[in-house]
């Protein structure tokens, strides 16, 4: 420690080089703390589970190629005939497909007022068996009877007065435990409805909302002209089970098929875009330390240059290769810390803005923890190779001129 | 002279390489990092309509629910639809207040041309519109033109497709008159637009706006007419029980879904419009609708352009970062370059000994500061469209147009470049120029 005088004493003689350095470690601290939680929070939302068995599931919209009146004929038909195939366990119809980005979304209020808003959540309203094809598991209370399970004609005089919810917001309508939610009546629309059930997970329909974990299911599936589907296949059979129901389908004249697609292609296209961000975010972050390590080992060479007599004195009256090597590490360290210090500030500053753009939470002090180990690491790496070759330089270069 | 210094600067760089290339790719780097960042976001934040868009405006009118507020909340805000009702659009557009009104929304269904086999049908968004859609939002003819106001009163079934469809269908030709099939309509070509992509494509929500624009448009009352009706494909809104399963259901609705925008022939008479609109929803108030407290918007372009965040807080982020980045990298250079100078006292010693005042050493190492900022700007550009073009296979559900820079933000990468290597390079030129030609002297 008594190398610490000195160290600060020359740091504080020629300034600019390590300012230049401080500045940078700051700079790189503040962008690593706040990135690093970003990507994290953004991983953690990439992986979010959906609550589906997804490498069994596919899904596509069909039209039913009838009139109104027969809609609700066609869509049975269609369930029959493709319940039949050999390659097929089961199959739905939905509202809308998860990670699909089109769906719907409602409030839910605690009584017919708006002024009780609860949270905002995804609206799936599917036809029976959803339980089983989607692979959800029902954690409280019970699921949908037969019987309330209806297809609803198109003029809405058949309409549910059940839901069944995630458990997210279960979470939300009774926070202080979410297993006394079933029995309780919300409000959607103005109109009460019965939670009678609860499902551990099913995301809603959109990828980038971070509340996506929030799904209400109504039994009720209203018939329109197009209609997506999700099938099931059995173990092993996905592909099998593609081609099958396709070529059922198409055998019937004015069918309109799209997005034909696998759930895992699905997800995949959902998060495209953040799993691309985050990616950028990595890359930006790495790009950083390796720039500021680049600045470190320059500074620590460039010192060094500076001081080669100075270290050949040193040398020559007796200091080891390691007391060299010491310095210039403490000096690293010293630097370092300073460029934390001031990047903890401007760390905590920019995350205060970055909350109220993104709905970010603070970031957690074991952030600011571990990544000022990082960078002192970093740093480390950086300048023992500069400092190795200050230990080298022979004592007998004190008494050559530069 | 100017050559001399150039020449000066040259030599000095092929002296010490490793040093040289930590400098002019630190630069690179960091202003590719930049400009990859400020390019998105410069092109997303374009004016799409440079000449008129503070005389182009969209409606929207608080039809909504008198029970609960429309949707999502807005930063904690009660929102209004951004979409209209059928009636009420076609109320807005039959008075006929505006100088020229476009009227939008959209469905999908198979098309081929009348000639093809049934198989050759392709699964196609369609944009069914009103006449003024093209020349209000800029979209440039080929081949003839927009339909006419016959058209649209009777729903014709007339169609204007894309360069990229024309050429796909009919080979590129002039294909006016030739006819293609909407599932079982047959529909007649009156016109085929070029390549068209504003950016942002602000007529549209938020989320679309970076997507590529359709290539197929019909007359609105043609869709009407004939109930082509896409549930799943088209954006629309509903509330209370509104039955909305068939096209007739949804016309009669309070469900929105046609997006309305009008354009005035001068700034004044945006606000007639506005107080037009607000004795509407006061008529309309009288017979029991248009019951919620929040007020209706009339707004331009950049209006509705700030208020749906075309550029995203996640974008001004991202051009933080980099800039932070940026700077970064230039402390970097501005300590390689003291480290420079300061090997390069003996040189300037000797200079000064001989006769070269201090103005001649600055003049010296700013050539050199120029040159290094000019090659790390080159190289940067490079860089830069290597990664937009990264960016653009990442992000490949965005329309192209956003990543790609002109010519002004090529020139502004190198200006940046060579400015900031100045900028940074200032300090040590100004301490190189200090070293008295004695304190080097006896060294040597």
């Amino acid at each position: 420690m008594k190398d610490l005088k000195p160290i600060l004493k020359t740091l504080w003689k020629s300034k600019t080089g390590p300012i230049l350095l401080i500045i940078q470690i700051a700079v790189a601290f503040t962008i690593l703390i706040n990135v690093g939680y970003m990507a994290v929070h953004k991983w953690h939302e990439i992986n979010k589970p959906s609550g589906l068995n997804e490498e069994r599931l596919f899904t596509f919209m069909a039209n039913l190629p009838v009139e109104p009146d027969n809609y609700k004929a066609q869509l049975e038909q269609d369930f029959a005939d493709i319940l039949e195939l050999s390659s097929v366990e089961n199959v739905i119809a939905t509202n809308s497909i998860p990670l699909t980005s089109w769906g719907l979304g409602l409030a839910l209020n605690k009584t017919e007022s708006d002024e009780s808003y609860i949270t905002y959540a995804g609206v799936y309203s599917m036809t029976d068996g959803f339980i089983d094809t989607l692979g959800l598991e029902v954690v409280m209370g019970r699921k949908f009877d037969h019987a309330e399970m209806l297809l609803s004609s198109t003029d809405y005089t058949v309409q549910s007065s059940t839901v069944m919810v995630t458990q997210a917001v279960a979470k939300k309508i009774s926070p202080e435990d979410w297993t006394l939610t079933v029995g309780k009546t919300i409000y959607i629309n103005s109109r009460p409805y019965q939670i009678i059930g609860i499902v551990d997970e099913l995301i809603a329909t959109w990828p980038t909302w971070w509340g996506n974990e929030r799904s209400v299911i109504y039994p009720v599936y209203t018939l329109t002209s197009e209609s997506k589907f999700m099938v099931k296949a059995r173990e092993g059979q996905l592909k099998q089970a593609m081609e099958d129901v396709q070529a059922l389908l198409m055998r019937q004249p004015g069918r309109i098929i799209d997005d034909y697609q696998t759930f895992a292609h699905t997800r995949e296209q959902g998060y495209k875009p953040m799993v691309s961000s985050l990616a950028i975010l990595i890359a930006v972050t790495i790009g950083l330390i390796v720039i500021t390590m680049l600045g470190t080992f320059g500074q620590a060479r460039f010192a060094i240059l500076r001081r080669k007599r100075q270290i050949g004195t040193r040398r020559a009256l007796g200091a080891s290769k390691w007391q060299i090597v010491r310095y210039y590490v403490l000096e690293n360290i010293v630097i370092t810390t300073l460029g934390i210090l001031f990047g903890v500030v401007c760390a905590i500053l920019l995350n205060v803005k970055l909350m109220e753009f993104f709905d970010l939470l603070s970031v957690p002090s074991e952030y600011f923890l571990f990544g000022a180990l990082a960078v002192l690491v970093a740093g480390q790496l950086a300048v023992i190779p500069p400092a190795l070759g200050a230990a080298n330089i022979p004592p007998a270069s004190a008494t050559r001129s530069i | 002279m100017v050559n001399y210094y150039i020449k000066l600067a040259w030599l000095s760089l092929r002296k010490t390489p490793l040093l040289s290339f930590l400098m002019v790719s630190t630069i690179a780097i960091g202003i590719a990092a930049a400009m990859v960042t400020i390019t998105v976001g410069y092109m997303m934040a374009q004016d799409p309509l440079p000449h008129k868009s503070d005389r182009v405006a969209m409606v929207h009118l608080n039809s909504w629910d008198p029970m609960q507020p429309y949707g999502y909340r807005r930063n904690g805000k009660n929102d209004i639809p951004s979409t209209l009702t059928y009636q009420d659009a076609m109320a807005l557009l039959h008075a006929n207040k505006a100088d020229k009104h476009t009227l939008f929304a959209q469905f999908s269904d198979m098309i081929r041309a009348a000639s093809a086999d049934i198989r050759d049908a392709q699964l196609h968004p369609v944009r069914s519109t009103t006449r003024d859609f093209f020349d209000m939002f800029g979209a440039p003819f080929i081949f003839g033109g927009t339909w006419s106001e016959e058209a649209d009163l009777n729903g014709e079934q007339v169609i204007v497709l894309s360069k990229h469809e024309n050429d796909r269908i009919f080979g590129g030709g002039n294909s006016i008159g030739k006819e293609l099939l909407i599932g079982t309509l047959l529909y007649r070509v009156v016109g085929v637009i070029d390549d068209w992509q504003p950016t942002p494509r602000f007529y549209t929500h938020r989320y679309l706006m970076y997507q590529p624009t359709l290539k197929y448009f019909v007359p609105l009352e043609s869709q009407i007419r004939n109930e082509l009706f896409s549930p799943t494909s088209m954006g629309w809104s509903c509330w209370g029980d509104a039955p909305n399963s068939t096209l007739a259901d949804l016309l009669v609705s309070e469900c929105v879904w046609i997006h309305m925008w009008v354009e005035f022939d001068s700034v004044a008479k945006k606000d007639d419009y506005f107080g037009f609109m607000s004795d509407y929803s006061e008529e309309q108030r009288k017979i029991g609708r248009f019951a919620r407290p929040e007020p209706n918007r009339l707004m331009t372009v950049p209006e509705y352009l700030k208020m749906e965040g075309a550029l995203s807080n996640e974008n001004i982020m991202g051009i933080g970062f980099a800039l932070a980045f940026l700077l970064a990298c230039l402390c970097n250079v501005m300590s390689l370059m003291m480290t420079k100078f300061h090997g390069k006292g003996g040189e300037i010693g000797l200079r000064r000994a001989v006769g070269a005042n201090k103005k001649d050493i600055i003049i010296q190492f700013g050539f050199e500061s120029v040159f290094i900022g000019l090659v790390g700007g080159i190289i940067g550009l490079l860089l830069a469209q290597a990664g937009l073009s990264v960016l653009a296979e990442m992000f490949s559900n965005m329309h192209q147009n956003v990543m790609t820079m002109d010519i002004y933000l090529m020139l502004g990468t190198i200006g940046l470049a060579v400015s900031t290597s100045v900028l940074f390079g200032l300090w040590p030129i100004y301490r190189a120029s200090q070293i008295q030609p004695s304190s080097q002297l006896n060294s040597l």
